[in-house]
C-alpha cells in the first residue's frame, strides 16, 4: 500500500501495467504464425505423401494449400444434432445467440465512447466541463461493467448451446478455428483483467497529469482488445458465408490465415464496428432518458439530459456512414455469389429488408423528433418552430417511399384485378431510384435539422453571416434537387447506369454533412447567445424518442442479423458443410418478425435490471453526498455519481 | 434558415446571395454527377 502514495511508483508501476497489456496484445499473432509452421513441419517428413488441393476461393500462385484436415462431415438427423423437448433447436440456438450479441455490442461500445469522453474533458479547459465528462465516461463505464458480467454468462449459455444442439457443426468449425478459439478465450481474460483495472483504478489515477494519461491509453488498449476479439468472432461468421482456406469437400489447407480473411470478414467488421457503436449510443441515451425521467432534482435532470444529448449524438454519428458500409458489405456479398445477393435484396429474403426500411425510417424521424422536442431548452429556438411540419413532410412522403414494396403479396383474384404483381403506379416506388433517393433525402433533413439545432439559441455576428447564410440555403437546396434529379433521372436509364447514380447521390449527402455543419459552425463563433442551454428541461416526449430510437436501433440489430445468417440457406457453411436438421428451412416472415420482437423483449427486460442496478449504486452516493453537505464537507459538483 | 436571422435590411441581400450561390451548387453538383459517373466509372454520363 505504501508504495501506491509515493507518485513516482505509482508512476512506473502504471507504465509497467500498460507495457503488459501491450505486449500481451500481441497474442493473436502467436497462432497465426505458429498454424503457417505447423504445416510446414507436418508437410516435411512426408514430401512425398503431401496432398495438395485447391482453395475454394483464393486465386493466384496461393491457390492450393497441403490438406490439414478432414473433410467436412455429412452430417445426419438426430445423430448429429441434440433436442431439448419439441423446442426447435435453430430458434433455441437463435435466442442464445441473438442475446450474447446484444450484450457483447454493447460492450463493445460502451469502452469507445468511454475513451472519446475521457479525452474530451482531459481536453477541456473549463474544469468544471472537464469533471462533467469525466464524470459522465465513469458512469457509462459503471453500465458496462455490469453487462460485461452478463455477456460473459451468456458466452458460456451460447457454447453450451452449440455443443448440446449443434455439436457436427461445431465441431467442423473449431476443428478449424482451433488456434484462433484459443487465443480468443485468453483475449476474453486479458479484456476482464484490463476492464477491471481500468474502472477500479479510475480515481486513484484521476491525477489530471500523467497517470491521467495512463488511464486513457489503458482504455485505448482495452478498445484495441475489444475490437480484435470481436474481429475474430466475425471471422467466423464471414467463413461460413463465404468459406476459404479449405478446399470443394471443406478440407483444411493448412493456413488460418486464409480461413479468416474471407471475403466478407473486412465489410463486416466495419459494419459491425459503426453497428455497434450506433447500438450503444442508443442503448445509453435509453438510459440517460430513463434517470432523466426518474430524477428527482433539477441537477440530476440537467446531468442526463446532457448525458442523453451527448450519448445520442455519438450513436447518430456512427449511424450516418452505417448505411453506406452495409452498401458496402452487400458489393461485397454480390461480388462474392450473385445470387447471394440477390436472395438477399430481391428474392427469399427481400421483405426482410423492407422491414428493416421501416426500421431505419423509425431511427431518423426519432431522431428528428428528438431534436425537435430537445429545441424546447434553447432560448430563441422558437424562430424556427415553423420549418417543423415541412421537414415532418418530407420524412414521412420519403419513408413511404421507401417502404413500399416491388411487388405485393396478393390472392390471385387480386393479382387478375391489378394486372399484375406490380402495381401500376405504387409499383414504381418499390425500385432502388426512389429508394436510393428517400434515404439520402432524410439523412440530409437529418442534418438540417442539426444545424438548425446548432444555431437555434445563437445569431451568427461573423461579417459574412449573410453570405453564409445564402451558401447554407444553396448548398442544402442544391443537393435535396441533385438527389431527387438522379432519383428520377434512374428510371430512364438502363440498370448498369443506375447502379452507379447511387454514388453521387451519396457525396451530395456527404457534402452537406461534412461542409454544411462545418460551414455552420464557423458561422457560430462568436455568436450572439439568446439565453443558455436550459438542460433538464426538455419536454418527456424528447426522452421517450429516445427510447423508441433505442428499441429500433435493437429491433433493426435482430432482423438484420437474421437476414445475414437466413442467407445461408440449407447450409452451416455454405457450398460446404450442409444443415441437415428439421430446421434448414427458411422461416417465414412472421415467424422471424416474432423470434426478434421476443429477442428484443428479453434483452430489454435484462437491461432494465441493469440499468436498476446502476441507480441503485447511484442512490448510494447521493445519500454520501448529503451526509458529507450535513458534515459541512464540499458538496460533488452537479451530476456526480 | 437563410433568412431566419438576418434582419429586414439583409433579406434582399441574402435572396441575391443565395442565387448566385444556387448557380455556383448546381455546377459544383452536376460536376459531382459527371465525375462520379464518366471517369471514374467509365459510364456514360449524361446518357445518351
Amino acid at each position: 500500500m505504501r508504495s501506491f502514495n509515493d507518485p513516482r511508483k505509482a508512476k512506473i508501476g502504471a507504465v509497467v501495467l500498460l507495457g503488459v497489456i501491450g505486449l500481451l496484445l500481441l497474442l493473436p499473432f502467436i497462432p497465426l504464425q505458429a498454424g503457417a509452421e505447423e504445416a510446414k513441419q507436418e508437410a516435411a517428413p512426408a514430401e512425398k505423401k503431401v496432398e495438395k488441393a485447391k482453395d475454394v476461393f483464393y486465386k493466384g500462385p496461393g491457390e492450393f494449400g497441403i490438406v490439414s484436415g478432414p473433410p467436412a462431415p455429412k452430417l445426419k438427423y438426430p445423430d448429429d444434432y441434440g433436442t431439448y423437448g419439441n423446442f426447435q433447436s435453430r430458434s433455441l440456438l437463435w435466442v442464445a445467440n441473438q442475446q450474447h450479441l446484444y450484450f457483447g455490442s454493447f460492450v463493445l461500445a460502451v469502452p469507445m465512447f468511454v475513451f472519446v469522453m475521457e479525452l474530451v474533458g482531459m481536453l477541456q479547459k473549463d474544469k468544471g466541463m472537464a469533471r462533467k465528462y469525466d464524470d459522465m465516461a465513469h458512469e457509462m463505464m459503471k453500465i458496462s461493467l455490469t453487462a460485461y458480467s452478463i455477456t460473459a454468462i451468456l458466452g458460456g449459455i451460447l457454447i453450451f448451446t452449440f455443443l448440446a444442439l449443434y455439436p457436427g457443426f461445431f465441431g467442423y468449425l473449431s476443428r478449424i478455428f482451433k488456434p484462433i478459439m484459443h487465443v480468443y478465450a485468453l483475449l476474453f481474460v486479458l479484456e476482464s483483467g484490463t476492464l477491471y483495472i481500468y474502472y477500479y483504478g479510475w480515481d486513484y489515477m484521476n491525477d489530471g497529469g500523467f497517470l491521467k494519461w495512463i488511464h486513457l491509453s489503458i482504455s485505448f488498449l482495452l478498445n484495441t482488445i475489444g475490437i480484435v476479439l470481436m474481429f475474430f468472432a466475425n471471422s467466423w461468421i464471414g467463413f461460413m458465408m463465404s468459406p476459404a482456406g479449405v478446399d470443394e469437400q471443406g478440407r483444411f489447407l493448412g493456413d488460418i490465415w486464409k480461413s479468416v480473411h474471407t471475403a466478407l470478414w473486412h465489410p463486416l467488421n466495419v459494419h459491425r464496428i459503426l453497428g455497434n457503436a450506433a447500438f450503444g449510443g442508443g442503448v445509453v441515451a435509453a438510459y440517460a432518458s430513463y434517470r432523466f425521467l426518474a430524477a428527482k432534482t433539477p441537477e440530476e435532470k440537467a446531468h442526463y439530459d446532457w448525458m442523453s444529448y451527448v450519448a445520442m449524438f455519438m450513436g447518430i454519428l456512427a449511424l450516418i456512414p452505417l448505411p453506406f458500409a452495409g452498401y458496402w458489405l452487400m458489393r461485397e456479398v454480390y461480388g462474392y455469389r450473385q445470387q447471394m445477393g440477390i436472395t438477399l435484396m430481391g428474392g427469399l429474403l427481400a421483405w426482410v429488408f423492407i422491414m428493416q426500411a421501416m426500421m431505419i425510417a423509425i431511427l431518423f424521424v426519432s431522431v428528428n423528433y428528438y431534436l425537435w422536442q430537445a429545441m424546447g431548452r434553447m432560448p430563441g429556438a422558437e424562430r424556427y418552430y415553423p420549418l417543423f411540419k415541412y421537414m415532418l413532410l418530407i420524412l414521412i412522403v420519403a419513408t413511404i417511399s421507401w417502404l413500399t414494396p416491388h411487388t405485393l403479396v396478393m390472392t390471385p383474384a387480386e393479382l387478375k384485378a391489378m394486372g399484375g404483381a406490380q402495381h401500376p403506379i405504387v409499383g414504381n416506388y418499390g425500385v432502388m431510384s426512389a429508394k436510393n433517393t428517400a434515404i439520402n433525402i432524410m439523412i440530409t433533413t437529418t442534418v438540417f435539422c442539426f444545424c438548425i439545432y446548432q444555431r437555434c439559441n445563437k445569431v451568427p455576428t461573423v461579417k459574412w453571416a449573410a453570405l453564409g447564410n445564402a451558401a447554407l440555403g444553396a448548398l442544402f437546396t442544391g443537393a435535396a434537387i441533385n438527389i431527387v434529379f438522379l432519383g428520377i433521372y434512374g428510371y430512364f436509364i438502363p440498370a448498369n447506369v443506375r447502379i452507379g447514380l447511387s454514388v453521387p447521390q451519396v457525396c451530395s449527402t456527404l457534402t452537406c454533412l461534412f461542409i454544411g455543419v462545418t460551414l455552420n459552425t464557423m458561422m457560430l463563433k462568436g455568436a450572439r447567445q439568446l439565453g443558455e442551454v436550459r438542460w433538464g428541461q426538455m419536454s418527456p416526449r424528447g426522452s421517450y424518442a429516445l427510447f423508441c430510437l433505442a428499441v429500433s436501433f435493437t429491433w433493426t440489430m435482430a432482423v438484420m442479423g437474421y437476414l445475414r445468417s437466413s442467407v445461408r440457406l440449407h447450409w452451416h457453411v455454405n457450398e460446404i458443410l450442409r444443415d441437415n436438421s428439421p430446421w434448414a428451412f427458411t422461416n417465414p416472415v412472421g415467424y422471424a418478425g416474432n423470434m426478434n420482437s421476443m429477442n428484443v423483449l428479453l434483452f430489454w427486460t435484462m437491461l432494465l435490471f441493469v440499468f436498476w442496478l446502476g441507480a441503485l449504486s447511484a442512490k448510494k452516493a447521493h445519500v454520501t453526498e448529503d451526509e458529507a453537505v450535513g458534515a459541512g464537507k464540499a458538496t460533488l459538483p452537479a451530476g456526480s455519481h | 434558415m437563410a433568412n431566419q436571422d438576418a434582419g429586414s435590411g439583409e433579406m434582399g441581400k441574402t435572396i441575391v446571395y443565395f442565387l448566385v450561390f444556387m448557380v455556383v451548387a448546381t455546377g459544383y453538383y452536376y460536376f459531382l454527377d459527371w465525375v462520379m459517373m464518366g471517369p471514374m466509372q467509365n459510364l456514360p454520363f449524361p446518357y445518351k
